[in-house]
C-alpha cells in the first residue's frame, strides 16, 4: 500500500510543482502585492495595508466593472445554459445528417475569440455591417449596435452565447449519451411522453453534467475579456467595462499593478462566492 | 474538500488568463540574443515605410536590426505590457512626444546624454531636442515632427460645383465654414454610396481634437502642480470643443462613426470630401489616385489658428543589453542629416532637421505644397500636447471620453465624468 502510494506521488509530483510555481504561487503573491503601493516619487514599494481594497470599492469606475460584470453574468450564464442544453437536445434527435449538424455546430468553437469578435465587429460595423443592410432591407434605420450604450452589453451577450453555445453543448450532449436507454424505454412504457421523460429522467440523470457546466461557464464569463479588448474598448459610457478588462488596464496600462491585484483578488473572492453557492444549490442530496 | 478543490480551480482559471492576456505581444516578439549584433526596434506601423532604412543601417554596421510593428491602436498599450514587466527583448522603442516623461517616470527609458555627441543634437531643432529632454537628460530624439492640414477631393468638390477651399493662410477656412461646405458635400451618390462632407484623421484623439480647444483659448488642462484635471480639461472651452465635436457626428451628420483606423481608407476610396490630417497620408492618396488638394488646417472664427505638432520619438529602452548600440541606432536615425533626408523623403513629414528644414525653405518647387505649410505652422500655430507625468492616463480616458461623445454622450457631463477618472488615476504620481 506504501509503494502504491508512493508510486502515485511520484507521478503527481511534477504536475503539482509546476501547479504550485505557475499557479497557487501567483495567487499568493497577487494577494501580497495587493496590501503595497509603488511610490512614484520614493521610486520605491511601500506598505499601503488596505488601501488598494478601499479604493475598489470607493472607486466609482472600479464599481461600474463592477456592476457591469455582474449584470452580464446574471443574463448570460442561464441564457447559455438553457439554450446549449437546447442545442443539446437538437443534436440528439436522430435524422438524417445528424453528424452533419454535429460538425456544423462546432464552427463557433474552432474559431478563436478574437477572430469571433473581428468578424462580429465587421458584422455589427454602423456604416457598412451587415447586419445594417439586412435591417435596411426590412425598413429599420441603421443601429449603431456596439456603439450604442443601450445595446452594446446585449450584443456582448450575443456574441459570447454564439461562441459559447457549441462549446458548452458538447458536454450535454456526452451527458445526454450516457443516459441510460432502458429508463426511456420503461418511462415510454408507462406511457410517459417526451417533456415528461425529459423532466423526470433526463434533468435528474443530468445533474452532475449541469452541475461542471453551470460552475465552468461561471468561471469562464466572470473572467471574459476579450469583446472589451478587441471591440468595445469597455466603453460606450463603460457599458462594456468588464472587471477582467479593467484589471488588465489598470496593471498594464495605468502601471497600478498593486490596485490591479487587489481588484483581482477581488474578483476571486466574488467567484468563489458565486461558484460556492452554485455548487452548494446543486450539491447531491441522499 | 470539494469546495475547496472549485475555489482552487478558479484561481487557477483566473491567473491562467491573467496570464494569457499580458502574454499575447510576447508570443509575437523576436528573440533576442544578448549579443552587441543584433537590435530589436519596436516601432509604430505609421513607421513601417521606414524599414529600409531601418535596414540600411544593419548593412552599413554588420547588425541584424529586427524591427517589430505594432498598430497605432495598440502601441501604448504594448509598451506598457512590455517595458512594465521590464523586457529586455526591445532595444530601441517609440514614444509619442507627451508621453517622454511618462516614460522617464516609470524608467522605461535610458538617458542618452553619455552616447550622443553634442555635435549630433545640434543638428535637430532646439524645441525638439527639448520635448525629448526630462529634468535636463536627453531620454529620446525625434524622429520627426508633425503637422496637420486640411485635404479635399477635388472630384467630389467638382461634382457638387463647391469651391475648392484656399491654400492662402490669410484665406484660412474657420470650422463653421467647414461644416457649412461639409453639408453641402454630404449626400448619397448615383450609385447609393453615402459621401461625407468630411473626418478627421486620428478619429478620437487628443493630438487631433486638441486644436479644436486650443483654438477656442483653452492652454491648460491640469493644474500646475499636475495634481487636478478638474476645471481644466473640462473647462468650458474643451466642452465647447466637445460639442461641436459630437455635432459633426450626430446633429450635422457630416462625419461617418467610424475609428481612426479606417479614415484614410474612407477618403481614398471616395468617400469623404474633406480630410483634416497630416502629410504622411499623402502616398496613399496617389496610391488610391485621389485628385486631392491641401488647404491650411481651419479655426473657429474669432479664435486663433493652432495646429497640431509634435510626432513620434525614439528612445533606447532601459533594460536593453545592448544600450550603447541602441543608442547609436537612434542617435544615426534621428540627427544624421543624410538619413533625416530619406526619412522626409519616403515619409513628407515635417522635419526636425536642421539641414532637411533649410533644403525645404530654399526649394522654390515646395511652393504650394503640404511641405511649405508645414514650415509654416510649425513656426506660426503648432501648439504642442501637454506635457504631464500622468499622460498615458489622461489620454486614454480623453480617448474614451471622445468616443463617447462621439456616440452621443452629452460632452459635458462626459468630461466631468472623465476629469474624475483621470484624477484618481493620476493620484499615485503624487505618493
Amino acid at each position: 500500500m506504501r509503494r502504491k502510494n508512493l508510486v502515485v506521488t511520484v507521478f503527481l509530483l511534477p504536475a503539482m510543482a509546476l501547479i504550485i510555481i505557475f499557479k497557487i504561487y501567483p495567487i499568493f503573491l497577487g494577494v501580497y502585492e495587493s496590501f503595497f503601493t509603488y511610490s512614484f516619487v520614493g521610486k520605491n514599494t511601500v506598505f499601503a495595508g488596505i488601501q488598494n481594497y478601499i479604493t475598489v470599492f470607493t472607486d466609482s469606475t472600479v464599481l461600474n466593472s463592477i456592476k457591469v460584470t455582474l449584470i452580464f453574468n446574471v443574463i448570460v450564464n442561464p441564457v447559455q445554459i438553457f439554450l446549449s442544453f437546447g442545442l443539446a437536445l437538437l443534436l440528439m434527435v436522430k435524422l438524417r445528417g445528424r453528424k452533419f449538424f454535429r460538425t456544423i455546430h462546432m464552427i463557433p468553437v474552432a474559431v478563436s475569440f478574437t477572430i469571433a469578435c473581428t468578424l462580429w465587429g465587421v458584422l455589427l460595423s454602423p456604416e457598412q455591417g451587415l447586419m445594417n443592410s439586412l435591417l435596411n432591407v426590412i425598413g429599420i434605420p441603421n443601429q449603431s449596435f456596439l456603439n450604442d450604450k443601450d445595446q452594446a452589453l446585449a450584443w456582448v451577450i450575443v456574441l459570447s452565447s454564439w461562441k459559447g453555445l457549441g462549446y458548452w453543448a458538447l458536454f450535454f450532449i456526452t451527458g445526454l449519451e450516457e443516459v441510460p436507454q432502458q429508463l426511456y424505454e420503461a418511462a415510454s412504457l408507462d406511457g410517459a411522453n417526451y417533456w415528461k421523460s425529459l423532466r423526470w429522467i433526463t434533468l435528474p440523470q443530468m445533474k452532475r453534467t449541469f452541475k461542471f457546466v453551470i460552475i465552468s461557464d461561471t468561471i469562464s464569463n466572470f473572467i471574459l475579456f476579450v469583446p472589451a479588448y478587441v471591440l468595445t474598448g469597455g466603453g460606450p459610457n463603460g457599458a462594456t467595462d468588464f472587471l477582467m478588462y479593467r484589471i488588465y488596464r489598470t496593471a498594464y496600462q495605468y502601471s497600478d499593478m498593486n490596485l490591479a491585484s487587489a481588484m483581482i483578488v477581488v474578483l476571486l473572492i466574488m467567484l468563489g462566492i458565486i461558484i460556492g453557492a452554485e455548487a452548494f444549490l446543486l450539491r447531491d442530496k441522499e | 474538500m470539494k469546495k475547496r478543490s472549485v475555489l482552487l480551480l478558479t484561481m487557477c482559471m483566473v491567473v491562467m488568463t491573467a496570464g494569457c492576456a499580458s502574454g499575447g505581444s510576447d508570443a509575437q516578439n523576436p528573440d533576442n540574443s544578448e549579443s552587441g549584433d543584433e537590435l530589436n526596434v519596436l516601432i509604430v506601423s505609421d513607421l513601417d515605410p521606414l524599414e529600409p532604412v531601418f535596414a540600411e543601417y544593419g548593412d552599413k554596421n554588420g547588425i541584424t536590426v529586427n524591427v517589430e510593428s505594432v498598430p497605432y491602436a495598440e502601441i501604448f498599450e504594448t509598451i506598457e505590457v512590455r517595458m512594465g514587466t521590464e523586457e529586455d527583448t526591445i532595444d530601441v522603442l517609440v514614444a509619442d512626444a507627451p508621453l517622454i516623461t511618462n516614460y522617464t517616470a516609470k524608467g522605461y527609458l535610458a538617458p542618452l546624454d553619455d552616447y550622443v555627441a553634442e555635435d549630433s543634437l545640434a543638428r535637430i531643432t532646439e524645441s525638439s531636442r527639448e520635448g525629448g529632454t526630462v529634468d535636463g537628460q536627453v531620454m529620446a530624439l525625434p524622429l520627426y515632427s508633425s503637422c496637420v492640414n486640411l485635404y479635399y477631393n477635388k472630384e467630389l468638390f467638382d461634382e457638387r460645383g463647391v469651391e475648392y477651399p484656399d491654400y492662402n493662410v490669410e484665406n484660412r477656412m474657420t470650422w463653421e465654414e467647414v461644416v457649412e461646405t461639409a453639408q453641402q458635400l454630404t449626400y448619397t451618390d448615383d450609385e447609393g454610396n453615402q459621401i461625407y462632407g468630411m473626418t478627421f484623421e486620428q478619429i478620437d484623439t487628443p493630438y487631433q481634437l486638441l486644436p479644436l480647444s486650443q483654438s477656442l483659448g483653452a492652454v491648460q488642462y491640469i493644474s500646475d502642480d499636475q495634481t487636478t484635471t478638474e476645471g481644466y480639461t473640462n473647462s468650458e472651452e474643451v466642452v465647447e470643443a466637445m460639442e461641436f465635436y459630437g455635432n459633426t457626428f450626430n446633429k450635422w451628420n457630416i462625419s461617418p462613426k467610424i475609428d481612426g483606423s479606417e479614415s484614410t481608407s474612407y477618403f481614398c476610396s471616395g468617400q469623404i470630401a474633406m480630410f483634416v490630417g497630416g502629410s504622411w497620408n499623402i502616398s496613399s492618396f496617389d496610391e488610391a489616385g485621389v485628385n486631392w488638394g491641401v488647404a491650411p488646417h481651419p479655426y473657429f472664427e474669432g479664435g486663433d489658428a493652432v495646429t497640431p505638432t509634435g510626432s513620434w520619438y525614439m528612445g533606447v529602452s532601459a533594460y536593453s543589453k545592448n544600450a550603447e548600440a541602441a543608442a547609436g541606432f537612434v542617435e544615426w536615425l534621428t540627427t544624421d542629416d543624410e538619413t533625416c533626408q530619406k526619412t522626409y523623403d519616403i515619409m513628407q513629414n515635417l522635419p526636425c532637421n536642421i539641414s532637411v528644414l533649410d533644403a525645404i525653405e530654399a526649394d522654390p518647387e515646395n511652393e504650394g505644397t503640404p511641405a511649405a505649410l508645414n514650415v509654416y505652422e510649425a513656426m506660426n500655430t503648432a501648439m504642442a500636447r501637454p506635457g504631464m507625468v500622468g499622460y498615458e492616463e489622461w489620454q486614454s480616458v480623453l480617448q474614451k471620453t471622445y468616443s463617447d461623445v462621439k456616440n452621443g454622450a452629452d460632452p459635458k457631463e462626459a468630461l466631468d465624468s472623465a476629469v474624475t477618472e483621470i484624477d484618481s488615476l493620476i493620484e499615485k504620481y503624487q505618493k
